[in-house]
């Protein structure tokens, strides 16, 4: 007992681990963290310049990094309106597989009928190539945001329904029971038990989802669109644009990355304490 | 003035607080029926520490889980408090091998548990959960997460956390079977001491019989399948009990006795049988 008190009162002075990293070392280490992506994309770049200026490549094949930003710079108003559009329709569409998945995972997991009857048609429903329904959807839906969004969905959705059931069904045997000796509900369980467990799955369902989200998105627009990132790729392709195929290539790439960081900033602050998160936390300390 | 009702206490406290009587569980096997309990009887007083011991496989966490109201039983009757089990019975706190701490959870909202999931109320328990991780050593550490701990300060959370809500009756299937051997040495010292502290009634399930003989007033001896009570030993040996009684002639005398049982019943091969073989 005394080998306690005494580690106990030893702790009490020194701070704890995680506190305890916000030393002047760590802040640079965090920094560097932050800009070794960056050095990538440079080193990217500069390669890609090389090869354009060494080769001769001409611009409807592949323009130089230079006259694509030029590009850019001189039509950010079509990229930017455009690009509005599209990032309406990745939104709308992941949150509506956050929105249906989740729940529907819920119903899965909580009833086994709906498991046997909706889970083989959901399925079915993933084994269809969303290219292929994509124009019967424009023909149902119209040419609007609508069919977009929903082709969004249905390639996003999924993900996010199997990884959710996923985590909420891998809670140990033993936690539940000892929930349950507590006179816990079902509802009670489920809330507070499983879902929160089961956060970090949801996550990654979620982070899969908004890339395929701005995948979806796009295959919509290539089928049928007035507007939009996917729209003009299809038209400054045709005509041989090169430099303004390559600007909204890059606008999309960028806006890919944006949205994921998002999502994996949020599942930092949600899931704090989970293994993955803090394995980064880790990684930031020592390097 | 004379109270003109007689007070209801002294009949409390005569009840026991677990009584088992005839419980029989079999459940469907693939083609007969499998029988996990037969015929265990069982009763432990308010205040008394009782242990099982065991081997795997006897049925000691199918009682477990009977007497805490989450697996039904064939036949028999089955009180806790005096009351049939039917459901978990309000009064108890369970601890597993395992200490089934929520990673989301700092240490403190970890022994609160037991208070949300019972729908009371937080403020009127957050002094006790307190003062129990201040017992076991904890305090500094009510607002770390359980990746910060060790595992055996993990399982102190999971004891604080069944005692919170002062139950009458405290279950421990095999609390100490995943810490290593100090650890566990220090935890029954500890366990002694809470239990001397707390006069909660313990129903300790073990496979060590030097578990058992240290903590307990009694040590039930259950046999291989199907699960029954084969044997019973009140452990008198004056308190506190410290690690080196362990090498006392009378707890030897007592290890002998539970291992013999345990020969007879045809959990331990018997010293004849293992030289012949």
């Amino acid at each position: 007992m005394s080998t306690v008190k005494i580690a106990s009162e030893r702790d009490r002075n020194r701070p704890l681990p995680a506190t305890a990293r916000s030393t002047i070392g760590a802040g640079a280490a965090r920094m560097t963290g932050l800009l070794m992506p960056f050095v990538g994309v440079g080193a990217l770049l500069l390669l890609w310049a090389l090869i354009t200026t060494i080769f001769k490549i001409p611009d409807y094949l592949l323009p130089s990094p230079i006259s694509v930003i030029r590009r850019a710079s001189l039509e950010w108003r079509i990229l930017l309106a455009q690009t509005s559009y599209t990032l309406i329709e990745i939104v709308a569409g992941f949150l509506g597989s956050l929105l249906i998945g989740i729940p529907m995972a819920f119903a899965v997991v909580l009833s086994r009928p709906v498991e046997r009857v909706v889970l083989p048609m959901v399925v079915a429903s993933q084994a269809i190539p969303k290219v292929a329904i994509a124009p019967i959807l424009v023909v149902w839906l119209g040419f609007g945001l609508f069919p977009k969004i929903v082709i969004s969905f249905l390639i996003g959705f999924f993900p996010v329904l199997v990884s959710t059931i996923t985590g909420l069904k891998s809670v140990e045997t033993e936690m539940i029971d000892l929930v349950r000796s507590m006179g816990a509900s079902t509802t009670k369980i489920m809330l507070r038990v499983r879902l929160p467990s089961a956060l970090p799955q949801i996550f990654s369902g979620l982070k899969v989802a908004i890339a395929l989200s701005v995948v979806g998105a796009i295959v919509g627009e290539f089928v049928g669109a007035d507007r939009g990132l996917g729209y003009l790729l299809l038209t400054a392709t045709g005509a041989l644009d090169g430099t303004l195929v390559w600007a909204a290539l890059l606008v999309l790439i960028g806006l890919g990355i944006l949205l994921f960081e998002i999502v994996a900033a949020v599942e930092r602050v949600a899931i704090r304490w989970h293994v993955s998160i803090r394995a980064n936390d880790q990684q930031t300390f020592t390097s | 003035m004379p109270d003109p009702i007689i007070s209801p206490q002294p009949i409390i406290s005569l009840q026991p607080i677990i009584s088992l009587q005839n419980v029989d569980l079999s459940y469907a096997g693939r083609a007969l029926p499998v029988r996990a309990l037969e015929n265990v009887s069982l009763a432990a007083a308010d205040g008394e520490f009782v242990s099982v011991v065991g081997p795997s496989g006897c049925g000691k966490s199918t009682l477990l889980k009977i007497i805490s109201g989450l697996l039904p039983h064939s036949s028999g009757t089955v009180l806790v408090n005096g009351q049939p089990v039917k459901g978990p019975p309000p009064s108890i706190g369970i601890v597993f091998q395992s200490p089934l701490l929520m990673p989301w959870r700092n240490i403190l909202d970890n022994v609160l548990v037991q208070i949300d999931m019972r729908d009371l109320r937080r403020s009127d328990y957050r002094e006790k959960a307190r003062s129990l991780l201040k017992m076991v050593g904890l305090s500094a550490f009510e607002g770390a997460y359980p990746y910060q701990l060790s595992g055996g300060m993990q399982q102190r959370v999971g004891i604080c956390r069944a005692l919170v809500h002062s139950p009458q009756l405290l279950i421990m299937d095999e609390p100490f079977g995943a810490l290593d051997a100090m650890t566990r040495e220090q935890m029954m010292i500890e366990l002694q001491r809470i239990w001397m502290d707390q006069k909660t009634t313990i129903l300790f399930i073990t496979h060590s019989l030097s578990e058992a003989i240290f903590l307990s007033d009694r040590v039930l001896v259950m046999g291989p399948r199907p699960g029954r009570v084969v044997g019973e030993f009140t452990i008198d040996i004056p308190r506190p009990r410290r690690i080196r009684d362990e090498r006392s002639p009378a707890f030897a005398e007592y290890a002998d006795r539970v291992r013999t049982c345990l020969e007879a019943s045809g959990a331990l091969p018997a010293y004849q049988e293992a030289t012949a073989g």
